[in-house]
């Protein structure tokens, strides 16, 4: 007799059990997905810089030599509201115009082969930084704030030249917050 | 009579639960929903991207002006610093990129032009991106010649119609007018890394959708781009804990010898 009262009240109950496990079953991969939440962060910074001169002329350049402006020419307007890591490079490692130029990444001049290093409001030959195409070199790492600076570029000329045509590359500075 | 109620109970309990079940799963949150702590300085992250549209992103538009950003004159981007928490392949993540354009457009070509025997007008081709396509909004002079005026801008060619040369004839010209500037915006991997962060898994820039690469924005006004980090699901590779990339913003009507480039540090640290 209580036995069957048991089977009775198990068989009853059994949609219960079923639904429960299934319940748990489902829910499971739902726990999972709420502990994955992504979180997205931004801090609330501008990074701005200018250059305010663009142009320099090196003139005409003889086999092997060197030329340069001065460590000031360039000025960078520094506007980031932060602090920042600015690079400088070339943006091709090809000098443009007739037989065109290699770019070297060590500022070392040969055969249509040139060069060049910046130096920050210095002195030339105390701290000159190679203006390299790949890895790029920090012209002013931990740059304050709004603090404006100043650099200048010095040209290694090829050790000699396949035409007299003018070559031109673009030399970028890059800054990131630092 | 108590079985058939325990029964009827328990079919309804199931179908509660189980139903509870369902949409709980359902409703998970994108990942890009519990995007939190951003900060009241920022404009806040766009509503969440639906999954059915997945690389889709919400067209650009321009906003207004933020408390504390750089001068009007000034071009520049926000934020610096996009940090993402908790990532793993499948999740998704964005943030709206801000990019300024400080310039005036105020812009000059010179171009040089050959005219064929009895031709007085010419459709000179123009670099640049009017603001105003009027004719009225060009201005064209030459050291040799006063006879010029345009006539009217072709948006489809982007050329200027000008007409008053003399046949025949070579004639230098400068066309001015008021010009929206070109950015380029990509992603691009780290020249130096964030302190404990490491380069990008190789392939990386395949996850990074940007909503418009080369946005053409008015003078001294303000664009947001969103940029959407999604990994695919299936994706096998392994991942450093915590890594980095960039997405550089270049204004393309830079000219001269040097020219500047705006970088977004991306800081990735994957879920553990």
């Amino acid at each position: 007799m209580k036995m069957r009262k048991f089977w009775k009240g198990f068989k009853a109950g059994l949609p219960l059990l079923t639904a429960l496990a299934f319940a748990l079953l489902w829910a499971s991969p739902a726990l999972a997905a709420t502990t994955a939440d992504v979180t997205v962060t931004a801090s609330p910074s501008y990074i701005s810089i200018v250059a305010t001169n663009t142009t320099y002329d090196f003139g005409a350049v003889i086999e092997s030599g060197v030329t340069n402006s001065t460590t000031d020419y360039f000025p960078i307007v520094n506007s980031c509201s932060v602090q920042s890591d600015q690079t400088i490079s070339v943006t091709t490692g090809v000098w443009s115009g007739g037989v065109t130029w290699t770019h070297s990444d060590t500022a070392t001049a040969g055969v249509d082969t040139a060069g060049l290093s910046a130096n920050q409001d210095g002195t030339w030959g105390v701290g000159d930084i190679i203006v390299k195409n790949a890895s790029p070199n920090f012209i002013a790492e931990n740059q304050a704030a709004t603090t404006d600076y100043d650099f200048g570029l010095q040209l290694y000329a090829p050790t000699s030249f396949g035409d007299g045509v003018q070559k031109e590359i673009v030399v970028r500075i890059s800054a990131v917050i630092g | 009579m108590n079985s058939k109620l325990i029964s009827a109970i328990s079919i309804m309990v199931a179908g509660i639960v189980f139903l509870g079940g369902c949409a709980q799963y359902e409703v998970a949150p994108l990942p890009s929903e519990s995007s939190g702590s951003s900060t009241q300085d920022l404009p806040s992250p766009e509503s969440n991207i639906p999954a059915e549209t997945n690389n889709a992103l919400p067209s650009t538009q321009e906003v207004n002006a933020q408390e504390g950003e750089p001068s009007i004159e000034k071009t520049w981007i926000s934020p610096g610093k996009v940090t993402i928490g908790n990532f793993y392949p499948g999740a998704r993540a964005e943030w709206p990129l801000l990019i300024h354009n400080g310039n005036d457009g105020q812009r000059s070509e010179d171009k040089s032009v050959i005219t064929e025997p009895g031709e007085t007008s010419v459709a000179v081709p123009l670099n640049g991106f009017p603001v105003d396509t009027s004719s009225d909004s060009f201005l064209v002079t030459s050291p040799t010649d006063n006879s010029l005026s345009p006539v009217s801008y072709s948006t489809v060619d982007h050329t200027l119609l000008v007409k008053g040369f003399k046949p025949d004839a070579t004639t230098i010209i400068t066309i001015s007018y008021v010009s929206k500037a070109q950015f380029s915006v990509y992603y691009r991997e780290p020249d130096h890394l964030y302190e404990g962060y490491e380069n990008a898994p190789s392939g990386s820039n395949e996850w990074v959708i940007i909503a418009d690469k080369t946005p053409v924005i008015m003078p001294q006004t303000t664009q947001e781009i969103m940029v959407a980090l999604s990994i695919p699901e299936d994706y096998e590779g392994e991942f450093p804990p915590q890594w980095e990339f960039w997405i550089g913003v270049t204004d393309t009507s830079q000219e001269g010898m040097i020219q500047a480039e705006l970088c977004s540090r991306w800081l990735i640290n994957m879920s553990v």
